[in-house]
């Protein structure tokens, strides 16, 4: 009281007209996530902002309690609430609280007047803290059922940082990371016990809220397809079924399933087939078709085909069993050399038994025989390729719209460079366009940063639209190196394809088995990613074991993990298989580093230890199984796959005698092997070891903690994961799925469906959520305002991304990922020892590379800009759409705006303060922007928000 | 099973929580902050020290970066690498791994450049004086015949001196993970090999909160990074500052002046948005990392501007030029801004920095491909060194190598698997005229004997059991660098178990003169 007694004295020579604090009060000490109340007294000249800040008496005077309120002119008396933060740190003396007055929305710097009222505060813990002092004896808390929508139990050991331990949000209470102690039924009641480890020592507290935020049906559908798609947008809020529903979002309501449903039936976008169509025009489609590929001799030899062959006198005829080859020198580039044929059925003209003869002779040319045909065939060496099932041919409505390869020759876009007989320049509407139109001109307009003209054969302008550097056109082209097509298809694909829950799938898989482009050869290739990725998107909602099955037979794989052309030890030369692929297809593919138990808890053996999968040996043995496996031979001259050098588009092929063909030992100690010496052998040894990996325990909750990461939370509860874990297991999610093991249906489902992806009382819970993709933030953008390109064939370059926002397809630096897991930033993530991999590739460059990309997008479209590069220098290539938000907001329905971008952008979730801080930015007096440019800006700034960059 | 590898569920509580349970609490950082804080003008650093990390991501096949000459030593290493290799006319590589004699008509591009160590010609050592560097460092020849270079030989993560026999019978500790990329990687940066994975947080960081009575009248942090998130630099209440060889990049449109087309509005918001107090804990950490690097760049920014040369990205000396060269020129110009203790310099007393080059994880191609990679880094640490001795600084900076681990001796075809132990190198300011830094022009460390299955070292298929911890390796460089011995187990946490190999107090291998 003394205080404030002095504090009243002061204000006496404060004149009228001008802007005081006269007084404030507030408490000596604060609690926990509490709300205290500060007294003000103020005199205001005009419209102004009391804000009251309870923060560090000392550098770096961090805030843990901040509010603002607007007041009108005069003076007056206000009791301000102010809520503590629930982590500030309990301490004596070292807080402080300030009061002042400012301009409308001014910053600190703007203040007209301050107060201190308290300087010297301490924080205690929060009330309903308790002590738990388990010495040497186990002891149980009693979780009793609830009555708040949410309510969670944390744990300190110091009383400064509290972490989550266990939490009811719907009607059980269930345990989190990174405690996961168990819980066990209290007999007689619904009530709950959690056992807490022996010798533990700490405190717990509970926290809970009676008011939950209730979210709108189309807040609810933002913020599933900000998990499910690649982003929302109006329309695909507007149209996700049931949305105008009472019952939307309820318990029992099916509208995500019947959401996740009709997306399954979907047709797939394949990258691979929509590079095809549009690319070189000789592709033709030889889905399931056997390709017949030869190589040198006169003839050729198909299994299965008749033959004849004349002995002497005596004809005689019968049928290709088994054709055998050799390989002449371990180059791998040689092809190998037929060295005889088994022929069954044989029958002789004069009913004798003459037999062929030479067909197990040593070389080729001494066989000799004849077809059915009566054409000869001295030798052949040949090969069949039973193409793949989404092979796809090129489609001449499209014309020639990729840059590719062609051996060593590149052929551009045919805006450029066609192919001889081929191409032609077609406008956006695929329309042929008439090179001598006046329209149309021959571009010298563009230099490059050496003064050179960039070579551009022409620029099509029609209507025009905006463009901050020819105003009148509406089209260019860029020429963009071939090796960034599969980007191109990938960002397509992202943004436009409808099937974008498989789209999300693939890109989480590939997240998964990573093949990127440091360290892989041949980085300029194209048709070899999308192949590979294409495993990803044909069965996303398949089954897990037929993608690791092509994930290892892949020549992409095999290079990048080093698998292919892999030879048995050779102890003449020490030479030993190499061990790449051992090791990762089990540390990061299938059972990673510690034995699991079914929710993702660490087992643990009798002494309480945590138990390795396997050890070096274990990887010693398995590198032998990956032996023997080939790069596929290639198509043949007139090759129907990009080839730069050699085919990696089919399954890798066998060589038998590289093979190691001891049994191996397997984790649980039995025995794989040993197998017949021949091609079904080698495949026999690798299905054994991938059957082994795929039925380990660890597999289902590994994947599913990995598949959670990817779509909805960073740390999910020991009880989602085990859900999705037997989703994974049984392939069934309630009732949908194959029913087999490893079903990818089921398991996604059971990803977006679960009360944890779903509840929104979970958003109380302070480690609920995550940070998301850089990559998706991205593309949400794109989607949410509908990007659309100015580009000829509509394709959307964003340029080197994997510098600026350090993700982009195909660019992941390591097998490891972008991220791992396992991440953990400094700070209150790592306290709680939790995890959050998205911040690894968080950092003070890309942070700010991230938010100036977004708001170049915004802004300008994919356009070259000093910081956060998105696009090529000095071009905009695509725009966004902001008809809508002008037509229906503007000019005066602000506030209708900033909740329409929360909706799209945040699906809701922006905090009541920084709505308000968009809304003062919004309607500034200084702010000098109308129509379109206050859309972006506004939009822009959400953009910024922590709201529209994590997920909870 | 029984031989797996195991942690116990105490230690992973452990590890769980100890940055809660120890220094880490927010609380204790901000109380040194404030402690700090009042001592900021009794700065007792009179000097300038910068240490640069050189990580070879993926494990440098480094025992053909060093190899043995001496006849036997050297007959051993061809049998063991699977003969000669050849290199045709276009430069296909054939043949086996192992690198050539020295050619003195100089024509062969795969004959060593001869070097001698007299410390290596002792029963210490490997009891033969001639090696060879790798053709494609030509630089370090030149650096370690002028006594500015030193190699350490069979360097490995340790938890305590292991023998082989002690190997064998588990009568020692093994580190976790053993051979595994992300392992060892991690190894390297925090020195706990016992523990897998960063939660015992990197050296680095841990010298920069024990030498936090340095750089008093800077707002950056000791350790920078010029490739990203790394767990060497990250603390239990320090991160490094990342930047990138581009230059420092700012949040567009922030700031007051708005005839730099500044937008006071959008600047006013966003410190509103990011300085405001968020529950979840992914919200909190991205405002508070986003408004961090916001107001770093701004420092960092005017400090390099005010350079004599102001930095420059788009120079036309950087044309064409490798990311190593490019980070490591900006590494140099942080050094000249960071010794700058003028208004607009950043003021710095010690310095930590990180560049990382990936690529070195050679499977099956190990002789094209790493010598890229040589050529890349001669040319990046010549224009680097060229810079520091320009300004004079020789004596104050140490650059130095790690890598995940070195590789197997013996081959899969044409590359090389995971193994343990490698050579690495050390540069500074010779100690020729008993005024300089490092005690160069020698090999420390016991160089292997590179025989397949020899008694000591192999572990089978050349894989190479150390002989020299990495602790003792960066022990030498935290001396040099000012942890007090009082500090060092909290830097470097198992250096008291090799303790008793020191060549004396305070240079645990008698390189670097602290």
């Amino acid at each position: 009281m003394f205080r404030l007694f002095l504090l009243l004295l002061a204000s006496v020579s404060t004149s009228l007209g001008a802007d005081f604090i006269n007084s404030a009060t507030a408490p000596q000490s604060v609690t926990q996530d509490t709300t205290v109340s500060v007294e003000v007294s103020y005199q205001a000249s005009t419209n102004r902002d009391i804000v009251v800040v309870f923060q560090l008496n000392s550098s770096p005077w961090t805030n843990f309690g901040f509010e603002r309120i607007s007041v009108s002119a005069g003076s007056s008396t206000l009791n301000i609430p102010l809520a503590i933060d629930a982590n500030t740190p309990i301490a004596s003396g070292i807080y402080k609280f300030v009061v002042y007055i400012a301009p409308t929305s001014g910053a600190w710097y703007d203040r007209l007047d301050t107060k201190t009222p308290q300087n010297s505060v301490s924080c205690i813990p929060a009330l309903e803290s308790f002590s738990i002092t388990l010495d040497g004896a186990e002891a149980e808390l009693l979780l009793q059922d609830k009555i708040d929508p949410i309510e969670i139990i944390e744990f300190s050991s110091d009383l400064a940082i509290w972490t989550p331990v266990a939490r009811n949000y719907g009607d059980q209470w269930e345990t989190v990371f990174p405690h996961a102690y168990a819980l066990s039924k209290v007999a007689g009641s619904t009530d709950q016990a959690m056992a807490m480890a022996m010798g533990e020592k700490g405190f717990y507290r509970k926290r809970s809220t009676s008011t939950i935020n209730a979210s709108s049906n189309r807040e609810l559908a933002s913020r599933f397809l900000m998990q499910a798609s690649f982003g929302p947008s109006r329309a695909e809020i507007d149209s996700f079924p049931n949305i105008n529903s009472n019952t939307f979002g309820s318990e029992g309501d099916g509208s995500f399933l019947n959401w996740i449903n009709a997306q399954i039936t979907i047709s797939p976008t394949y990258h691979r087939a929509h590079w095809r169509e549009r690319s070189d025009p000789d592709y033709q489609n030889l889905s399931n078709q056997t390709l017949l590929i030869v190589s040198g001799g006169t003839g050729t030899f198909v299994e299965g085909e008749s033959i004849s062959q004349t002995v002497g006198n005596t004809v005689v005829t019968g049928t290709i069993s088994t054709i055998f080859m050799d390989y002449p020198t371990e180059n791998s580039e040689q092809d190998p050399v037929l060295v005889s044929i088994a022929v069954s059925n044989q029958t002789a003209s004069d009913g004798s038994s003459t037999n062929f003869s030479a067909t197990t002779s040593s070389g080729p040319s001494n066989i000799d025989t004849n077809r059915a045909d009566g054409t000869s065939a001295s030798y052949s060496v040949y090969r069949i390729v039973n193409c793949l099932p989404n092979e796809v041919g090129h489609n001449s409505d499209y014309g020639q719209q990729f840059s590719f390869s062609r051996g060593q020759t590149v052929y551009h876009t045919d805006w450029r460079n066609p192919l001889p007989g081929y191409g032609g320049l077609f406008d956006i509407d695929g329309d042929p366009i008439d090179e001598n139109h006046p329209d149309w001109i021959s571009a010298t307009h563009f230099t490059n940063f050496r003064g050179e003209p960039i070579p551009m054969t022409g620029l099509h302008y029609d209507n025009c639209i905006a463009n901050p550097f020819y105003a009148d056109l509406n089209r260019f082209e860029i020429s963009y190196p071939v090796s960034d097509t599969r980007q191109m298809v990938w960002f397509k694909a992202a943004i436009d394809a409808p099937d974008q829950l498989r789209q999300r799938v693939a890109w989480a898989l590939s997240q998964y088995f990573v093949v990127g482009e440091l360290g892989n050869n041949q980085s300029q290739a194209v048709e070899r990613w999308l192949n590979y990725y294409d495993i990803f998107t044909r069965h996303a909602f398949g089954n897990f074991r037929d993608i690791l099955d092509e994930v290892t037979w892949s020549p992409h794989m095999g290079y990048y993990l080093s698998h292919i052309e892999n030879k048995k030890a050779d102890p003449d030369k020490e030479t030993y298989p190499d061990e790449n692929y051992a090791r990762e297809v089990m540390q990061l593919f299938t059972i990673g580093l510690w034995e699991l138990n079914e929710d993702g808890t660490l087992e643990l053996d009798s002494n309480g230890d945590a138990i390795a999968t396997y050890d070096n040996d274990d990887i010693f043995e398995f590198a032998k199984v990956f032996t023997g496996m080939r790069r596929p031979l290639s198509r043949g001259p007139n090759t129907n796959i990009e080839e730069l050098s050699n085919n990696y588009i089919d399954p890798m092929r066998v060589r038998v005698d590289w093979h190691d063909f001891d049994s191996k030992d397997l984790l649980d100690g039995s025995t794989l092997g040993p197998f017949n010496q021949n091609e079904n052998g080698v495949r026999s040894d690798v299905a054994g070891l991938l059957d082994h990996l795929f039925n380990h325990k660890n597999v289902p909750p590994f994947f599913a903690r990995f598949m959670i990461q990817r779509f909805t939370v960073s740390n999910p509860s020991p009880a989602y994961i085990e859900a999705v874990a037997l989703a994974f297991k049984n392939g069934l999610y309630e009732g949908s799925g194959s029913g087999s093991r490893g079903c990818m249906e089921a398991t996604i489902k059971a990803v977006l469906l679960h009360p944890e992806a779903r509840s929104a009382s979970l958003a109380y819970d302070p480690s609920h959520g995550k940070l998301r993709e850089p990559l998706i933030r991205l593309i949400h953008v794109a989607r949410a305002f509908g990007l659309t390109s100015k580009r000829t064939y509509g394709w959307f370059y964003f340029k080197d991304l994997h510098d600026t926002i350090l993700q982009a397809p195909y660019e992941s630096p390591s097998v490891f990922n972008y991220y791992r897991p396992d991440y953990a930033p400094n700070g209150v993530i790592s306290d709680a020892a939790l995890n959050a991999p998205e911040f690894q590739i968080h950092n003070d460059v890309s942070a700010l590379q991230l938010s100036n990309a977004l708001t170049t997008l915004i802004v300008h479209g994919i356009a070259g800009g000093d910081d956060g590069n998105i696009g090529a220098k000095n071009f905009t290539d695509s725009v966004l759409d902001f008809t809508y938000e002008v037509n229906e907001f503007l000019p005066d329905d602000i506030t209708d705006l900033v909740d329409h971008l929360d909706l799209i952008l945040c699906a809701g979730r922006l905090t009541t303060e920084n709505r308000a801080a968009i809304l003062v930015a919004a309607n500034h007096p200084d702010l000098n922007l109308s129509g379109i440019d206050k859309v972006k800006y506004l939009a822009a700034l959400i953009a910024l928000t922590p709201e529209f960059n994590t997920l909870y | 099973m029984d031989l797996k590898k195991k942690i116990s569920r105490r230690q992973f509580i452990g590890q769980a929580n100890c940055a809660a349970v120890g220094t880490a609490s927010l609380l204790s950082s901000l109380l040194s902050l404030r402690l700090t804080a009042g001592a900021a003008s009794a700065s007792n650093f009179t000097d300038y020290k910068a240490l640069v990390c050189l990580f070879l991501n993926g494990g440098n096949d480094s025992f053909n970066m060093l190899v043995p000459r001496q006849q036997n030593a050297y007959n051993d290493y061809v049998d063991v690498r699977g003969g000669l290799a050849t290199v045709s006319n276009n430069g296909d590589y054939g043949g086996g791994l192992a690198l050539h004699e020295p050619d003195p008509s100089g024509n062969d591009p795969l004959a060593l450049l001869p070097i001698t160590s007299s410390l290596q010609d002792s029963p210490n050592g490997a009891g033969y004086s001639d090696f060879g560097i790798h053709p494609d460092l030509p630089y370090l020849k030149t650096l370690y015949d002028q006594g500015d270079l030193a190699f350490v030989s069979n360097v490995g993560s340790l938890i305590e001196p292991t023998s082989l026999v002690q190997y064998n019978d588990g009568s020692k500790p093994k580190p976790e993970g053993l051979f595994s990329h992300p392992d060892h990687q991690v190894h390297w940066q925090t020195l706990v090999p016992q523990v897998r994975g960063p939660s015992p947080k990197g050296w680095g960081g841990r010298m920069a909160e024990v030498m936090s009575h340095a750089n008093q009248q800077s707002n950056i942090a000791m350790n920078i990074s010029l490739s990203g998130a790394n767990v060497l630099q990250s603390g239990t209440s320090t991160v490094p500052y990342m930047t990138d060889p581009g230059g420092v990049v700012e949040l567009s449109n922030y700031g007051e002046d708005t005839s730099l087309g500044q937008d006071p509005i959008l600047s006013l918001a966003v410190d509103d948005i990011l300085g405001r107090h968020y529950k979840s804990i992914y919200s909190k950490t991205l405002a508070q990392a986003n408004r961090n690097s916001i107001e770093t760049s701004i420092a960092f920014k005017s400090a390099l501007d005010s350079l004599s040369t102001p930095f420059d990205p788009s120079a036309s000396f950087l044309n064409g030029k490798s990311q190593t060269y490019k980070r490591l020129n900006m590494v140099s110009k942080i050094i000249e801004a960071g010794i700058d203790q003028g208004p607009l310099g950043l003021k710095m007393d010690r310095q930590i920095f990180f560049v990382e080059r990936g690529g070195w994880d050679h499977h099956n191609a190990l002789l094209g491909p790493q010598s890229n990679l040589f050529i890349e880094l001669n040319d990046a640490i010549q224009i680097f060194w060229t810079a520091i001795q320009s300004m004079g600084l020789q004596n104050n900076v140490v650059l130095y190598t790690a890598s995940d681990f070195g590789r197997t001796l013996t081959s899969n075809g044409s590359g090389s698997d995971h193994a343990w132990g490698g050579n690495h190198f050390i540069i500074s300011g010779n100690n020729n005229n008993g005024n300089g830094n490092i005690n160069g022009g020698e090999i420390y460390g016991k160089y292997p004997d590179l025989a397949l299955n020899n008694s000591s070292t192999d572990l089978g298929r050349g894989r190479i059991l150390p002989t020299t911890s990495v602790d003792q390796y960066m022990a030498e460089l935290a001396y040099w660098y000012g942890v007090p011995n009082s500090e060092i187990s909290t830097v470097i946490p198992n250096i008291n178990n090799f303790s008793s190999s020191f060549v004396s107090a305070n240079s645990p291998l008698g390189i670097l003169n602290s």
